[in-house]
């Protein structure tokens, strides 16, 4: 098992939700590829628009999701220990929709696509029980996004009618914030 | 008995590209061939999620009804893609409705085989997850990318601001894709 300083990958990752299937073995398998990262409080780890191909795991300390606005800056989420943090590039790498800096001092396991692929190559039983995870999370966001839709469909007029063209600023902010929250709140584990 | 011209077709689709002749069969004895006439409907929302299906040829829409009777669209799907297999997965009730836009012909899989190819830890079964991954993720962002476009037309009082931002952000990818 990868180690670096007093981090011990294992013991984190049991204590995920999204590993919860996985037997020690298996456990074992996943924290072989995984790296640890140290962040400094303010430092950024992604932004919005860049290309992810890899997940985090945190394991002591804060990352803060936001989105970077024009004159200020939307918090989404604040993921504490045993959150993770971009899993679904796990699956198909993507650019990210938000921005995460470290709130605090924060170390967090790093867990890439590439390695996570190797594994899946080899037929790893690891890998598979992860992609099944992964994939209900997935159908549980698109259930969330289309109860999104027809919740907009259903809550008014329709929108060609120029006496409703559409909900208040504040609301539809309140409304995209909360979206975004719902999903990002998703990758929290309990 | 394993239908070859079954096979063939399958073989065509970028889904089933890859899989091996025996994996082929394999599918083809486990799933049946669906022709469906304009209007057919496939699933209804609210059903258990006992199939799901993947499109020969023909136009798919993927819709919800509200009480009133109006349907809300949400996708259209065509030639090669996979549909109904969000209930399978998280094994909850059918979140929309599908019907046959046009003569569409479908193959159906049930949720018994549904759950043999996905959970097997057979090589056809990692092939098959990797697949149902990657289109639920690009269903994901089909969806957001719908959710965006609403919002967009639900606003044209021009209040911007970093709002705009926040759609933006929403049109591309996933947002949990980060």
């Amino acid at each position: 098992m990868e180690e670096t300083g007093a981090v011990r990958p294992a013991r984190v990752l049991e204590q995920v939700e999204i590993f919860s299937s996985l037997s020690p073995d298996e456990i074992d398998d996943i924290a072989q590829i995984c790296a640890v990262d140290q962040f400094p409080a303010g430092t950024w780890l992604f932004h919005a628009g860049d290309r992810g191909a890899c997940a985090w795991i945190v394991v002591s300390g804060a990352i803060e999701v936001v989105i970077e606005g024009g004159t200020r800056t939307e918090q989404l989420a604040v993921l504490g220990p045993h959150a993770v943090l971009g899993e679904l590039s796990l699956i198909e790498p993507d650019l990210r929709t938000a921005s995460a800096r470290a709130l605090e001092d924060t170390v967090a396991l790093r867990l890439d696509y590439e390695r996570f692929t190797q594994l899946r190559d080899m037929m790893n039983a690891a890998s598979h029980k992860l992609m099944r995870e992964l994939s209900r999370i997935v159908c549980l966001r698109i259930r969330d996004v289309n109860d999104r839709i027809e919740a907009l469909s259903d809550s008014g007029v329709a929108a060609s009618d120029p006496q409703h063209s559409g909900q208040p600023a504040e609301e539809r902010r309140s409304t995209l914030t909360n979206l975004l929250k719902r999903l990002w709140g998703g990758s929290k584990t309990a | 008995m394993a239908d070859p011209r079954l096979a063939n077709r399958l073989k065509r689709m970028p889904l089933f590209a890859d899989l091996r002749p025996k994996e082929l069969a394999l599918l083809t004895l486990v799933m049946k061939d669906r022709a469906l006439k304009p209007g057919d409907v496939i699933c209804r929302e609210g059903d258990p999620g006992d199939s799901c299906y993947f499109i020969l040829s023909g136009t798919v829409e993927v819709y919800r009804e509200d009480q009133s009777g109006g349907v809300q669209h949400l996708a259209n799907l065509g030639e090669s893609q996979l549909f109904g297999q969000v209930a399978l997965v998280d094994q909850g009730n059918r979140s929309a409705s599908c019907r046959a836009v046009t003569e569409v012909e479908i193959m159906q899989l049930d949720a018994t085989d549904f759950e043999m190819l996905f959970s097997s830890g057979s090589q056809f079964a990692f092939r098959f997850q990797t697949v149902i991954a990657q289109t639920a993720v690009q269903q994901l962002r089909s969806a957001n990318a719908r959710l965006n476009e609403l919002l967009s037309t639900r606003n044209r009082d021009g209040s911007e601001d970093d709002l705009s931002r926040i759609q933006e952000l929403l049109e591309s990818p996933a947002p949990s894709a980060a």
